[in-house]
């Protein structure tokens, strides 16, 4: 006997229709994508669905690249982006938090790009990268598809710009970011931990007049985007970043601010500007070694 | 409201055909255990954190308590069973068993599959390579020592082909 | 070679890497039910109205049992370990479920019996409770203040024993005293958590009469005798078997109400009923947790003149388990390995309102290694010298062990001088002191630090001198049985149990040894009580030392047996025979298999087997002169010296371990790998708990760390190797003068990494830690000038 329902939908307008019905039904849906967060919800009883939509046969686990855009499908794993040519050369920031990811290689396997933004937690690795990258979030609804940039789609902790008959299809990786020199900064207080404190940076290619994306995850509620003074990235110095990182975190309504049973939001706030500035610096290093 | 549901999962379960019928909600985890009888998968957080449900599925190593029944259905899965036998074991199964790698052996299905993935990939690994390997896994009763002992171990194995009898 | 005949350092060991070996969970008998615990969400208060009617309506629920019907049925649970007045304890009524009172969240309310295990849950979860809420007593701490004079009356009731140690005159050496430190320290909670958790599969035989529990167990004999009690049978009709056990590390002793609640259930549905605990259940439980009140005199040499210590150990609700009982150990433990003439220990053991106490390895040991190692490194601070030196114009010299110890413990063995040098050379400590104040930077800040343990071992936790009206205590026994079948199998069927580590390996090679046998002639059986002679299971550290004894002495005895009919064939002395290589040499140069001498002793008619059985109690040899009469405790105590290097980002407080080296006496070793396998893991604990785990609740008193995402255990990636020395002291007080591997380590490798990021934070001007774990928040707080951050 099961407590509830599960469909296996082969594409996102399929789950859509099925989300569709179950609310139709007044019913109370668990969308699977990865696994790694709602398959233990439910097996441990935390949630009580009538319905479970498992997106596992959605075959949106491709990365497409066009001459515009990189195309990653909202169930490619962290192994596919590690694995992925494309990701290697154009997008070495993805590839580099995707090798970082707690869990070892079973999760790096199992573990979706797409099912980490759709949590939307605010210390998880993926929402500040995918806001850095200037990502489009591709959305499959009951009444057709829509698209939201990444850093509307990430409303609040655990919020993520989806309905309730919603799915996500893929994330657009624009060409503006693509071969950007990058870094990224993970802070996390073990290796069992979630990760406290992320910083990812993208600079300007060559000469173009690009500004610097610098975003935070893990001390707002959602990713914080750091303005950075228009500099030579040679000059984006410690004192420099920390100084842009502390006004924007003032900046911030107290209650926005994060904390949680890994670290306090006091922590958080004064480990930003260095990790901050460690992404820089690797960045910059990048930036350096590519020369 | 929703009644009673089952699935139909079908495997080939360490290179045997089989099937039967799954409660919908159940892990993959679990319907190897209940509904197959596979005793080399375990259960020892249900989260995805202390990898004693590894298995390889299409010959990737995952975790089978994140994994509902039915979407493995149609899989290929390899279990603890399915790799080795007392008289021929596997490079990693052999230089465990040397090396004093594990103790209670509650963490073996995590240990074996995550350092079988990375010598299929990195045939001669350094010792961070190796801890980032088995970094998916818990033991609590080794410190882990033995098992990069074990792994690298494992290695010359594959090398040098001293495995096999 | 097949891997069958290979000699690997565990017997059976593809059992295991084949995927074969059998836990608790992996039993499923016909007809099996499973068992979910109802659980408490309020700290402390009345329970108004529990309503199980949905949940038996729940598809697949069986039956739900809550605490009225409970008591119909089950006698209270009676104290494991015996009696609390040995420790100076109050006595308390444990019912299996309680009918009007929660005391804490998590305390079982009823359970539910389904035909798997997600119905079993979804017909926990559809009980209801109503509650009335009573005041939580979740802080200790506020039994600090004043704590000399008494714990104020107002909060009396929640003092569940007052342990007092003291030799010489305090008072008048701290008047007297050159140099003072007055230092706090807070030691979190923590927990045991092996990978699996703890699991029962209970089975009632209506037709017989007969109750066999399965059960991932470390004291099978103690659980049979207490699930008689409770149960209200005779204890022969009761069978315990443990099956492969995942890891225990003290969580798995006898006491937890599952343990009768899963044998009832069985009863009640005259069907098999299993119980498997989940990971956030497992997570309730925890220990270790004490808050220490110092005061320290010392001379300008460092030698420390006196020690003052007001404790306060919070040991959540109070329970049946032994867990509570580390509370005594911690303070009874003090000046660990230092010989120190003026002593004043006062601890209170306090009740609280949070999830029991479960043991945890190192039994309250870690807790007075880790104060006194902060203690000598901060008098070495104080005084510009050397720690090293310190700690050797402290140590308890050679030449006076025996030494009683103020709790009346007896360091029986040892040669602390010796172990501390020979770890600091190993660490090249010299080399790494000089190191890590060149090395490093802004950036990064490198420590070194050491300690020394003591793990007072092998059972015997209560102490004190034997005045009038105090209970006597004694040394338990650990039995063997040793038998030769006509096939010259050898089996060893012991009373001591295997919680993964490997002790059987070590008992059949002790037998095999004895025997002249290899070690593939010998099987060994363990944990199930219908077959093995009685013995403590896996305690204490005494498993090889104490139950390893017993198979020698049963050994021997079916050895003289073959000596003698070897002899009587060739007509030679008993003595002329030697047992080796599986066969008996004679003098003449001529071999008898040892089979071949079985079939003819069997063929005598004397048996199937040659077999013995013996038992082993280890001794308490007392020093000479000393005139006082004391309790029979701990029988010998492991040492061990201890040099981590930790490197400290100072922008972040995150620490790395670069190193960790000891050298340990265990006293004889039996088995250098099996020795080695058990220090590795306890210090991998051990680290843990300086830098990682930290068990956490709500201000209500609801579990935080419900996952190993939250409870934060060290993972390959964050360990080094460690680096391990040996130096034998046999004890006198054993058979083989082997002592204990098992708990040495934990509070050795905390207090070395402690003092090591101590030592790098210290020399950026940082306040001494205190507060631990030093998480990466923590180590910030102090870098800022703080120590005690939430």
């Amino acid at each position: 006997m099961s407590r509830c329902r599960v469909t296996f939908p082969g594409s996102p307008a399929d789950a859509a229709a099925a989300l569709l019905r179950i609310a139709e039904q007044g019913g109370r849906p668990l969308v699977i994508g990865g696994g790694t967060l709602a398959v233990p919800w439910l097996s441990q009883g935390l949630v009580a669905p009538t319905d479970v939509v498992d997106l596992g046969r959605l075959a949106t686990d491709r990365i497409e690249e066009s001459a515009e855009t990189v195309r990653i499908g909202a169930m490619v794993s962290y192994q596919q982006l590690i694995e992925s040519r494309v990701v290697a050369a154009r997008l070495p920031l993805l590839q580099r938090m995707a090798r970082g990811i707690t869990g070892g290689i079973q999760i790096r396997n199992q573990a979706t790009l797409g099912g980490a933004a759709c949590a939307a937690r605010p210390y998880s690795d993926a929402p500040g990268v995918l806001v850095a990258l200037q990502v489009t979030m591709a959305v499959e609804g009951s009444t057709g598809r829509r698209n939201v940039p990444a850093q509307d789609f990430f409303v609040g902790p655990e919020r993520p710009a989806l309905s309730a008959t919603e799915v996500l299809v893929d994330m657009a990786v624009p060409g503006s970011v693509l071969d950007r020199p990058s870094g990224y900064y993970k802070l996390k207080l073990g290796e069992s931990s979630w990760p406290v404190v992320t910083a990812a940076c993208l600079l300007p290619r060559g000469d173009d007049q690009q500004g610097c994306n610098l975003v935070l995850g893990g001390v707002g509620d959602v990713p914080l985007v750091v303005p950075v003074p228009q500099a030579d990235p040679g000059e984006l110095d410690r004192a420099r970043v920390s100084r842009a990182v502390a006004e924007r975190v003032e900046a911030l309504p107290p209650d926005r601010l994060w904390g949680d049973v890994r670290a306090d939001r006091d922590y958080r706030r004064r480990v930003a500007g260095e990790v901050a500035y460690r992404a820089v610096r690797r960045a910059v290093e990048s930036r350096e070694g590519a020369r | 409201m929703t009644g009673p549901e089952q699935v139909a999962v079908r495997l080939v379960l360490n290179g045997e055909r089989v099937s039967a019928l799954v409660d919908s909600d159940a892990t993959l985890v679990d319907a190897l255990r209940e509904d197959f009888d596979v005793t080399g998968v375990r259960i020892g957080c249900r989260n995805g954190d202390c990898g004693t449900c590894t298995a390889l599925v299409d010959d990737r190593c995952v975790k089978t308590c994140l994994v509902l029944a039915g979407r493995a259905s149609g899989s290929e899965v390899r279990t603890l069973e399915g790799l080795g036998t007392e008289e021929s074991p596997s490079a990693i199964q052999q230089a465990f068993m040397e090396c004093y790698s594990f103790q209670c052996g509650f963490c073996l299905p995590g240990m074996v599959f995550a350092a079988e993935e990375l010598l299929d990939r990195t045939p001669d690994p350094t010792d961070a390579q190796i801890r980032d390997a088995l970094s998916g896994n818990l033991c609590r009763c080794t410190g882990y020592q033995n098992f990069v002992r074990g792994v690298h171990r494992a290695a010359e194995i594959r090398r040098d082909g001293t495995s096999q009898t | 070679m097949p891997a069958s005949t290979m000699s690997f350092p565990k017997i059976d060991a593809f059992s295991f890497v084949g995927g074969e070996a059998r836990y608790v969970d992996d039993l499923r008998p016909p007809a099996l039910l499973h068992m979910a615990v109802v659980r408490s969400t309020r700290a402390h208060a009345r329970i108004m109205h529990l309503d199980t009617a949905a949940a038996m309506g729940v598809p697949g629920v069986v039956r739900v049992l809550a605490g009225p019907e409970v008591a119909t049925h089950l006698q209270p649970l009676p104290y494991s370990f015996g009696d609390p007045q040995l420790l100076g304890g109050r006595r308390r009524r444990f019912d299996a479920l309680p009918v009007d009172e929660v005391r804490y969240v998590g305390e079982p309310i009823a359970v539910v019996a389904a035909e798997n295990v997600r119905a079993a849950l979804a017909g926990a979860a559809a009980v209801t409770a109503e509650y009335a809420d009573l005041p939580a007593f979740l802080d200790a701490r506020v039994f600090l203040d004043g704590q000399a004079s008494g714990p104020p009356e107002e909060l009396r009731s929640h003092v569940v024993a007052e342990n007092r140690f003291s030799s010489g005159d305090a008072a008048a050496a701290f008047a007297a005293a050159e140099h003072q430190l007055r230092l706090s320290f807070s030691m979190q909670r923590s927990s045991a958590a092996p990978i699996e958790p703890r699991g029962y599969l209970a089975s009632w035989d209506e037709s017989t009469g007969r109750l066999t529990v399965h059960a991932s167990h470390q004291q099978p004999f103690q659980l049979r005798e207490q699930l008689a009690q409770v149960m209200g049978l005779a204890e022969e009709a009761v069978r315990i078997v443990v099956p492969r056990v995942g890891g225990a590390f003290g969580l798995k002793m006898t006491g937890p109400v599952e343990e009768p609640l899963v044998c009832l259930m069985s009863r009640l549905c005259q069907r098999p009923v299993k119980w498997i605990e989940s990971r956030a259940e497992c997570f309730l439980g925890g220990g270790r947790e004490q808050y220490h009140d110092v005061r320290v005199a010392f001379d300008g040499s460092g030698r420390v003149q006196a020690i003052r210590d007001d404790l306060v150990v919070p040991i959540g609700a109070e329970s049946p388990a032994p867990g509570w009982r580390q509370a005594f150990v911690s303070a009874a433990t003090f000046p660990t390995a230092y010989d120190v003439p003026n002593v004043e220990i006062r601890s209170l053991v306090v009740a609280t309102n949070e999830p029991p106490w479960h043991s945890i390895r190192g039994f309250g040991k870690e807790g007075p290694v880790l104060v006194m190692e902060r203690v000598m490194d901060l008098v070495a601070r104080q005084l510009g010298r050397d720690p090293a030196d310190v700690r050797r114009t402290n140590l308890v010299p050679r030449e006076a062990i025996p030494h009683r110890m103020p709790s009346g413990y007896l360091i029986d063995s040892g040669d602390f001088h010796a172990v501390l040098d020979e770890a600091l050379a190993l660490a090249d400590y010299e080399r790494l002191r000089v190191q890590v104040r060149t090395a490093g930077g802004p950036d990064l800040l490198e420590g070194v630090g050491m300690a020394f343990e003591v793990v007072p071992e092998g059972g015997g936790h209560a102490a004190g001198r034997l005045t009038a009206g105090v209970a006597p205590t004694a040394a338990a026994p650990e039995s063997a049985t040793v038998c030769i079948d006509a096939s010259g199998h050898v089996q060893v069927l012991s009373g001591v149990t295997n919680p993964g580590g490997g002790n059987d390996t070590a008992l059949a090679l002790l037998a095999a040894a004895e025997l002249g046998a290899s070690r593939s002639m010998v099987t060994v059986v363990q944990g199930d009580t219908d077959r093995c002679p009685p013995g403590t299971g896996n305690a204490s550290s005494r498993a090889t030392s104490v139950g390893g004894a017993a198979v020698v002495l049963a050994a021997r005895e079916v050895a003289g047996e073959l000596r003698r009919s070897a002899a009587a064939m060739a007509g030679v002395p008993a003595e002329q025979v030697v047992l080796r290589d599986g066969a008996a040499h004679l003098p003449a140069g001529e071999e008898v298999s040892l089979a071949e001498l079985c079939r003819g002793i069997v063929a005598e008619g004397r048996g199937s087997s040659l077999s013995a059985t013996r038992s082993y109690q280890p001794k308490n040899l007392h020093p000479g002169g000393e005139t006082d009469v004391y309790r029979y405790s701990y029988p010998y105590f492991s040492s061990g010296g201890y040099v981590a290097r930790v490197a400290v980002d100072p922008r972040t407080g995150t620490v790395v371990l670069r190193g960790l080296t000891v050298v340990h006496d265990c006293g004889r070793v039996i088995d250098e790998v099996l020795v080695e396998g058990q220090l590795q893991g306890a210090m991998a604990m051990g680290v843990g708990l300086a830098l990682l785990e930290s068990w956490q609740a709500d201000p209500y008193g609801a579990l935080t760390t419900r996952s190993f995402k939250e409870y934060l255990v060290a993972r390959a990636p964050e360990l080094p190797s460690f680096t391990i020395g040996h130096h034998a002291v046999p004890t006198p007080n054993t058979l083989l003068g082997s002592k204990g591997a098992g708990e040495s380590g934990v509070g050795g490798a905390l207090a070395a990494v402690v003092n090591a990021v101590d030592d790098a934070l210290s020399r950026a001007g940082a306040p001494p830690a205190t507060t631990f774990p030093l998480d990466p928040p923590r180590v910030l707080a102090l870098l800022a000038g703080g120590g005690e951050a939430p």
